[in-house]
């Protein structure tokens, strides 16, 4: 039970980035490579406001969601908005990667290489739950992501804003005619996608550390889980991010480091062959 | 058009989502210093590291000692009458980049008279081809056993100890305490794979059954490897990974409230644990330390070289470097130049090829020895090298097992404190 705890946890983080990707991918159908470095960046500054700053819980937590949230929307004014009307739809994701990599160095050049400890905001003594053990600010990232994607893909679906992201991810053209403000949308996202990113910095860092490689190992996994679970569904993110974080577990548990990837490349790509949108990815009409 | 339909859109995206992030492991910025043609009046060293990456904090303190070594040679008047100068490439750690970086400064005629090919043994297995090919003579600190190969790679010698050197004192230590299983965990990556075969082998001879354990590099969690471990039911447990990993690895311990004797591997313990874990993970904890870079131990107190060393560390700025990561470490960049100095004076030579065979046959050096890490009179080790061994000769005794510490401004291991 301790594996499939830590199975779930793992599987949170990567639900994680899967929901952040699907934030943007949903309002303004950019695929935004950069969001598991966000993350990373917000395991930083939990360090930097709770470390050196020796600030409580709740300002170390505003101050991630803040910053995070503005570097985000920096990043959809320099690196996206300005390739949004090229035809070349792929332009914004090469700009994202350029951006994940800049963070990258960003961190690097700040903090260094050693990684950084973030103080959980829980007692760090294993709590034994169903006959396994699991510290306690582990289970609240499991409880709070479940939470975040839940409550977005009620978002998405019952609220107008959800609605008119929707529609200008689908024609942004005729969304722009029908009075949707598009640009405003997408800002909106790239917002909502670092706050979400900035404010997890003390859940995700108390367990993973603040390092420099933490963005490059959660990105692919990340985009796993929405190509698992669906791209545009923020349930099949989390299905998709939890499945392949107990998947990657039980088949640790088993068996030596060669496998565990090998497992779960080899169920991404009999689902991207079997069911091409993923398992919650909606069917597309042809056009004839 | 249904609303879901703009999915269809992005079915390239995604497709080149796929791409970039198989792509994206290779791609490297290359941070190489711009550099002239070795001219005939310079001795050109390259260094070949992680300049950006992870495993910066190690690249630092080896080009460190490089630097002390330079002001020091140089001040004497260089190698042979030849003022060295100090080159780098920045690999970021990676095979491809490394050997990408050196082959463009080879056909720009940019060779060098030797280098320092990698801080991992899969950068330096990568380069060794192109120094046998081009006969550089080349000096880093491996410790993968597959790189040993004098026949293959004659102009290639290692400057610290193979992962099978440093395992004996492991082997005392689980008979002294009556132990009749040895786990180890590690990542699975050269140096781990090697650490942990080096382990296997020794304890196997000894009679000691051996049980193990392995993640890959982008595990954020250990917690069912050590699962797995746990079931088999070791008396002591060999950990082995560099940096976060090391983290990961006691953090999960302390998950499953596993108590058992846990030994850091000399990868592992050269990681500043106690500054990263609270005291109740370090319970029965231990790392591997060298002798000679433990503070007050009498294989560091006045030993002449290494407090010149330090000195002279601190005076090019290395004090940060001294205080993260040790003198130990720093000191395998500064022992590269020290041995090519050494056998250039005995060869009255600065060629690649004489030198190599040079230090297949080094005069014995006078007390207290040039060089850092095996004592002052060689008492724990040695860098004579013979025709069948390019690593040096280490002795059990220089090893000794304390629990997690720090470093003080010397560089020297301090055991049991924190900060």
């Amino acid at each position: 039970m301790t594996t499939l705890w830590s199975g779930l946890a793992d599987g949170a983080l990567y639900a994680l980035v899967g929901v952040g990707y699907n934030i943007v991918l949903l309002a303004s159908g950019v695929f935004n490579f950069a969001n598991a470095q966000l993350i990373m960046l917000g395991t930083y500054l939990a360090y930097f406001a709770a470390v050196t700053l020796k600030l409580p819980l709740v300002p170390t937590v505003l101050i991630g969601a803040a910053a995070v949230a503005l570097i985000a929307v920096a990043e959809e004014r320099l690196a996206i908005r300005p390739l949004m009307g090229r035809r070349d739809s792929h332009a914004t994701l090469i700009t994202s990667v350029g951006v994940a990599v800049a963070l990258d160095g960003i961190v690097l050049r700040i903090w260094g290489s050693q990684p950084k400890s973030v103080p959980a905001p829980l007692s760090s003594k294993p709590l034994n739950l169903l006959g396994g053990t699991i510290e306690p600010t582990a289970l609240l990232l499991i409880v709070l992501v479940i939470v975040v994607g839940v409550g977005l893909h009620i978002l998405s679906k019952k609220t107008m804003i959800g609605l008119g992201s929707l529609a200008s991810a689908e024609d942004r053209e005729a969304a722009m005619a029908r009075g949707v403000n598009v640009r405003a949308l997408a800002i909106g996202a790239f917002a909502l996608a670092g706050l979400i990113a900035g404010a997890f910095g003390v859940v995700v860092g108390s367990g993973t550390y603040a390092n420099p490689g933490l963005g490059d190992n959660l990105a692919l996994f990340g985009f796993v889980a929405i190509a698992i679970g669906g791209s545009g569904s923020q349930i099949g993110s989390l299905i998709g991010g939890f499945a392949t974080g107990i998947i990657y577990a039980e088949v640790s548990r088993y068996t030596n480091a060669d496998w565990p990837q090998i497992v779960v490349f080899a169920l991404f790509l009999l689902i991207l062959l079997t069911r091409p949108r993923g398992l919650f990815g909606g069917a597309v009409e042809r056009q004839v | 058009m249904p609303v879901r339909s703009w999915v269809r859109l992005r079915r390239p995206a995604v497709a080149l989502v796929a791409v970039v992030s198989l792509l994206l492991g290779v791609v490297a910025v290359s941070g190489a210093t711009p550099a002239g043609a070795a001219s005939k009046g310079t001795y050109t060293f390259l260094y070949s590291g992680d300049f950006t990456g992870a495993t910066m904090a190690y690249t630092q303190a080896e080009v460190l000692g490089l630097k002390v070594a330079i002001k020091q040679i140089n001040a004497k008047g260089g190698i042979q009458g030849r003022k060295v100068v100090l080159e780098t490439q920045n690999d970021q750690n990676n095979p491809t980049t490394a050997v990408s970086l050196l082959e463009q400064k080879l056909t720009s005629g940019q060779k060098p008279d030797a280098m320092y090919p990698g801080g991992s043994s899969e950068v330096t297995q990568a380069l060794l081809p192109i120094l046998t090919r081009n006969k550089i003579l080349g000096i880093d600190a491996t410790s993968s056993d597959t790189l040993n190969n004098p026949k293959k790679y004659p102009y290639y010698f290692g400057d610290s100890e193979l992962s099978e050197q440093t395992v004996p004192p492991y082997v005392v230590e689980a008979k002294a305490k009556g132990y009749k299983k040895v786990g180890m965990i590690y990542g699975n990556d050269v140096s781990g794979q090697a650490s942990m075969q080096g382990f296997k082998t020794a304890f196997q001879k000894a009679g000691i059954t051996f049980v193990s354990a392995s993640f890959p590099d982008t595990a954020v969690d250990v917690t069912p490897q050590l699962e797995q471990l746990k079931a088999q039911n070791p008396d002591m447990v060999i950990f082995s990974g560099y940096g976060v990993p090391t983290l990961y690895i006691l953090k999960s311990r302390a998950q499953i409230s596993w108590d058992v004797p846990f030994y850091a591997d000399l990868l592992s313990g050269a990681f500043p644990i106690v500054q990263n874990l609270p005291a109740s993970s370090l319970h029965n904890v231990f790392v591997e330390t060298s002798k000679p870079f433990v503070a007050g131990n009498p294989a560091a107190v006045g030993n002449p070289v290494l407090n010149k060393f330090v000195a002279d560390a601190k005076s090019l700025g290395g004090q940060q470097v001294l205080n993260n990561i040790g003198a130990g470490v720093t000191a395998v960049g500064y022992n590269a130049l020290v041995l090519i100095n050494y056998a250039a004076n005995q060869a009255k030579s600065t060629d690649g090829a004489t030198l190599a065979k040079t230090l297949e046959s080094l005069k014995k050096a006078n007390a207290p020895v040039p060089w850092l890490s095996y004592g002052t009179k060689s008492q724990f080790g040695n860098f004579y090298y013979t025709s069948k061994n390019h690593y040096p000769n280490v002795f059990p005794s220089g090893f000794i097992f304390q629990g997690p510490g720090t470093y003080n401004s010397d560089g020297l291991f301090v055991p049991g404190t924190g900060s």
